[in-house]
């Protein structure tokens, strides 16, 4: 009988979605309070990292992060020449401007346990300008996209799920394709890339901007490895993601101009 | 053992609560899939000790609960639950007759019946599931039952739980 009626939940949860939103959204913040308590080993680790350093160990830290400053800011004056030729040039082109993202910091306070799926939890919300589709990078390339949003926290699919894809193109000649998640979370897919195709192993893939979700530009995966089999009509092109998918713990939510609703 | 007293729910609610925490304690992301089902062993073994206190109601409960928490379907995982502990409830006199070795696989089999149906739905939702996420939790879950036994019977005869 109780089985019948988690049936009945199961396909209400699954199909009615939105008019159980409100009741939903409750009950999430009563789940924040579990990643709350999952969290705090890690801040406390993070707070002994912070409180518990021998003074060599931070001079020497502040001596390469101020390196690391200055070769930032060499590169950082070439790129404002490179950003207003570029803008020019766009001018010329008559073409749309680029935008600049906007990016809101958050941290990572969970991960689905279910292994069918890569959903990673992060600690900002509706309450922070959170919205479903917004594009979430580390620093090393993009991760995914919000799929649920609750006041104080939301879930984020990572590009590597089994039901994910998006639009990317080859960085080095601008070839576009589309990079679908395998579920394995070293592994993207390219679907039908043609064999005649200009790709090698090394290229790197960039967001295309396609599919009006995720911003120009921002690097996705790297090509390891390419397959061209004669029997098939396509060849096999495995990518592996630039983003530390199962390492990043500070992230950042991207707002890129338009908002887009509703799931992929 | 068959006596309970009210103030005894505290207890047994607490363990729930710990092993709700434990079931979304973040593991590395590639290492998810070996995760003990440690809500499901517990409400085996509190039904075993409580037959007339808890029982399939809680069961559906305690499986919206870990729904809720878990960010899963609602329902999904109180349907495996609710399954389990009514197979479980079956069961029960001879679960209590059998020895360590035979409760290791019984469980085993109780275990891996709740996560054929955790995947059964999850796999309704189009997601690809390996045969190792049915396999892997139940074994190490079935591995886990003794400690729990052990600990839990100790546990509750210092707190003088349901005597």
């Amino acid at each position: 009988m109780l089985a019948l009626i988690a049936v009945a939940l199961i396909i209400a949860s699954r199909f009615f979605s939105p008019s159980m939103q409100p009741v939903k959204d409750k009950l999430d913040g009563f789940a924040l309070g579990f990643y709350w308590i999952t969290d705090l080993p890690n801040r406390f680790n993070n707070w002994l990292d912070d409180s518990l350093v021998s003074r060599e160990e931070l001079l020497e830290e502040n001596r390469s992060l101020k390196g690391e400053r200055l070769i930032l800011q060499r590169k950082l004056q070439q790129y404002a020449t490179l950003a207003a030729d570029n803008a020019r040039l766009r001018q010329l082109m008559n073409s749309a401007e680029l935008v600049q993202d906007r990016v809101l910091i958050a941290e990572l306070i969970g991960v689905s346990p279910d292994p069918t799926e890569q959903v990673v939890v992060v600690n900002k919300g509706s309450e922070h300008g959170v919205f479903v589709g917004q594009p979430l990078l580390d620093a090393y390339g993009l991760m995914g996209q919000v799929i649920e949003v609750n006041p104080y926290f939301s879930r984020v699919l990572l590009i590597t799920d089994a039901s994910h894809a998006l639009s990317v193109q080859i960085n080095r000649n601008g070839v576009r394709a589309v990079a679908e998640g395998s579920g394995d979370l070293y592994e993207l897919k390219l679907r039908h890339v043609s064999n005649t195709i200009d790709v090698k192993v090394g290229d790197l893939l960039v967001s295309s901007g396609l599919g009006q979700r995720f911003p120009v530009g921002y690097p996705v995966a790297e090509v390891v490895s390419i397959l061209h089999d004669p029997g098939r009509a396509f060849a096999t092109v495995i990518a592996r993601p630039k983003a530390q998918l199962n390492r990043s713990r500070h992230v950042l939510l991207a707002f890129s101009g338009q908002r887009n609703e509703g799931r992929p | 053992m068959e006596g309970s007293k009210v103030g005894n729910s505290w207890f047994i609610g607490f363990s729930f609560l710990s092993a709700l925490v434990l079931m979304v304690y973040p593991l590395p992301i590639d290492w998810r899939w070996l995760r003990p089902e440690l809500l499901c062993l517990l409400a085996i073994y509190w039904v075993l000790r409580f037959p007339q206190l808890l029982g399939v109601g809680m069961a559906f409960l305690l499986g919206l609960v870990q729904d809720i928490v878990q960010g899963s379907l609602l329902g999904q995982h109180a349907l495996a639950l609710v399954v389990t502990i009514y197979i479980t409830q079956l069961t029960i006199h001879r679960l209590r007759t059998y020895g360590t070795l035979q409760q290791v696989m019984w469980v085993f089999l109780l275990v891996f019946m709740h996560e054929l149906f955790l995947y059964w739905v999850s796999m309704l939702l189009g997601r690809e599931a390996l045969f190792s996420y049915f396999w892997a939790p139940a074994l190490i879950s079935a591995l886990l039952w003794p400690l729990l036994c052990h600990g839990l019977d100790k546990l509750c005869w210092v707190l003088r739980v349901g005597v």
